[in-house]
């Protein structure tokens, strides 16, 4: 590809829009595995969720539509987080091992069921994009913004939601304590373990509904590699909003708009620049976040602590 | 009166009881794990339970091909296993274990290029001593931020695995890893002298003599874990202020668990480059570096078990693709995997270790 066809305004509007898509599914799955990792767990299976997030999507899209498979997607990400919770919390069973056993059998389990469940692809109707009248007229922004599918606008709702319970919510309140210091708060009164099941069930609840988002909400269909390391990003995504929701808009949306512009120079013949170093340089990037000690500010204090007593 | 009250041992359980004891839970996650691979297949698929089971069975086991096919897949996950294992009783998480096995096939790759004309006997032990230096060299970033950033090695050792899956990508596309013949555009590695192969054991298997070199390893690990070394490092493990006490550098030791885990990862790679793949390939590693990690949960962190359980894994592995053949998804492997180390995590929970 020459250089000059990055100039064009088409190529870029279709790689932030396409990066907007791109990262709200991811998005979501952090923003759930953050509420969890204040809350003090350590939940690396969200690979697994989100892949049976995807399959729930898809199945409750042909039945009850896009928005049936969202909740589907929701309700078993909740019920694998409850799941977690049990086994983690309850029989105090080691989080990193389970988190590994639950990425693994995750998407084993979705795949198996989803080539013993359908002959062929199931059809949903995947939601239009919604014009916003007028504003989708302004050249650039209006189709990056205001040309995309209602799902995209969850992600920035459920990150100031989750914001405003962080800061201003007796519950939100008792998360982040339980994470950071849960001796004080058990000194003042909060039921720690309960507050962390919470944790982690809203942290499975929202990596199913990433997974149901991004296969019944925007690609329409399940796929074997649909999810695809989407889980690991996650992850990623939260060491580098240094585990503070309203980072997760900027850091999701640039890792989508990063994969968006890697598949579109792909698509037009490549670049001077290795794409290899484009698929790393988010994982760079968190490294670094994590290097320079940002990081460790941020981190809930009692992040891993579960780990190091089980090891 | 306190002496003798010291002096005598409670009555202690007879033999069979304590046998009885120890194989209780095992035998109720193989339980578990039976009945849910039943569950699966015959609520989903055409197979009946008596044919999925002997079909899984026969597929692992039933023949010398078989047999071999499972062992030739046990052989990697062994010697990630048995390295994580170690590194798991000094308390350290090496989720590495993928990019430390890539790292090592590199380096072994690198070192015997030049060589061309020596016998076997200098370039096995070249290849070897690369890959463990190549795989311990790529967890010197995560020791050196967790010695002195305090960042958990469990999130960057994972961060690097991707870091290294697009490193080797480009490697064996863009550098002179890449194969020269000009028909081949897919990233990947000239072909390794079939001189320097691995020879096969078993005529018409894959079976190679690697897996001499992995029972060695095991036995050599279990033998230095028995001695005042895997003292310290289970002590680190267990209780690092009491440790401390014991004069024991927890730090130091920690660091050096990581490491050497990560060279038995490297030697992996070796292993699959010369007795496997026989050149670099981007799907060398196969997750075998996260599977070797959980091997070593399941076989709790004893050499010998860790070999164990890694042939159980690899029978999954190659009886649920026998399975495939009558219509049976191959990832129900996965699912049933997942249930064994669920099991065993159950089993070996906090506060109920020995």
């Amino acid at each position: 590809m020459m250089a000059s066809a990055l100039l064009t305004l088409d190529f870029w509007e279709s790689v932030l829009a396409g990066g907007l898509r791109l990262g709200v599914p991811v998005g979501i799955a952090a923003a759930g595995e953050l509420v969890g990792e204040r809350s003090g767990t350590l939940n690396l299976g969200v690979e697994g969720t989100m892949a049976l997030g995807a399959l729930a999507g898809v199945a409750g899209a042909v039945t009850a539509g896009v928005a049936g498979g969202l909740v589907a997607g929701l309700l078993v990400g909740a019920l694998a987080g409850l799941l977690f919770a049990w086994l983690v919390l309850g029989r105090r069973a080691n989080e990193v091992v389970i988190g590994f056993a639950f990425s693994l059998g995750g998407v084993g389990l979705a795949t198996f069921l989803y080539r013993t469940g359908y002959d062929r692809p199931p059809a949903i109707r995947p939601l239009g994009a919604w014009k916003v009248p007028g504003l989708s007229e302004i050249p650039v922004v209006g189709p990056v913004l205001f040309d995309q599918p209602v799902v995209v606008w969850l992600l920035p709702l459920l990150l100031v939601g989750i914001a405003l319970m962080f800061r201003s919510t007796r519950f939100g309140l008792e998360l982040r304590a339980a994470g950071d210091n849960p001796e004080a708060a058990r000194a003042r009164g909060v039921d720690v373990p309960r507050v962390r099941v919470a944790g982690v069930v809203i942290a499975g609840a929202l990596g199913g509904l990433g997974g149901a988002v991004l296969a019944a909400g925007i690609v329409g269909e399940y796929s074997d590699q649909i999810i695809g390391g989407r889980g690991f990003v996650a992850l990623a995504l939260v060491i580098a909003a240094r585990w503070r929701p309203m980072w997760l808009l900027p850091t999701a949306w640039g890792i989508g708009a990063l994969q968006a512009f890697q598949l579109n120079v792909q698509t037009s013949g490549g670049l001077g620049l290795p794409v290899e170093l484009l698929r790393a340089l988010p994982y760079l990037v968190t490294l670094a976040v994590l290097a320079v000690g940002l990081g460790r500010t941020g981190a809930p204090r009692a992040l891993g602590r579960l780990t190091q007593e089980g090891a | 009166m306190t002496t003798t009250a010291v002096a005598t041992p409670p009555p202690s359980p007879s033999a069979g009881r304590r046998v009885l004891a120890s194989t209780w839970p095992v035998l109720t996650v193989l339980a578990v794990c039976v009945a849910a691979f039943l569950a699966l297949v015959v609520g989903f698929t055409d197979l009946g339970p008596w044919d999925s089971l002997t079909g899984f069975v026969r597929g692992a086991f039933g023949s010398v091909d078989a047999v071999s096919e499972t062992l030739t897949r046990a052989i990697p996950l062994v010697l990630v296993g048995v390295g994580a294992s170690v590194a798991l009783r000094g308390g350290v998480f090496n989720v590495g274990g993928e990019s430390q096995m890539a790292m090592g096939a590199v380096a072994a790759a690198i070192a015997i290029r030049p060589l061309t004309e020596l016998p076997v006997g200098v370039v096995w032990p070249v290849a070897a001593v690369a890959a463990a230096v190549g795989g311990a060299l790529w967890a010197v970033v995560p020791t050196v931020l967790w010695l002195h950033r305090g960042v958990s090695e469990i999130l960057s050792t994972l961060l690097v695995n991707f870091i290294t899956a697009a490193l080797l990508a480009w490697l064996l596309a863009n550098t002179f890893l890449h194969d020269p013949d000009p028909a081949v555009i897919t990233p990947q590695g000239a072909p390794i002298d079939a001189r320097y192969h691995l020879p096969l054991l078993i005529h018409g298997s894959r079976l190679h003599a690697g897996v001499y070199l992995t029972v060695v390893l095991v036995l050599l690990t279990a033998w230095t874990l028995r001695t005042v070394v895997g003292f310290r490092i289970d002590l680190v493990g267990e209780s690092p202020s009491l440790a401390a006490q014991a004069g024991i550098h927890a730090t130091r030791l920690r660091a050096g668990v990581l490491l050497g885990s990560a060279a038995f990862a490297g030697l992996a790679g070796a292993v699959q480059l010369l007795g496997l793949s026989h050149r670099l390939t981007t799907g060398l590693t196969g997750g075998v570096g996260y599977t070797g990690l959980l091997v070593a949960v399941l076989g709790r962190s004893r050499p010998i078990a860790v070999a164990i359980a890694a042939v159980v894994f690899a029978a999954l592995v190659t009886g649920g693709e026998a399975l495939e053949r009558e219509g049976v998804p191959r990832t129900l492997s996965g699912v049933v995997q997942a249930l064994l180390i669920v099991g065993v995590a159950l089993a070996s929970r906090r506060g109920a270790r020995s």
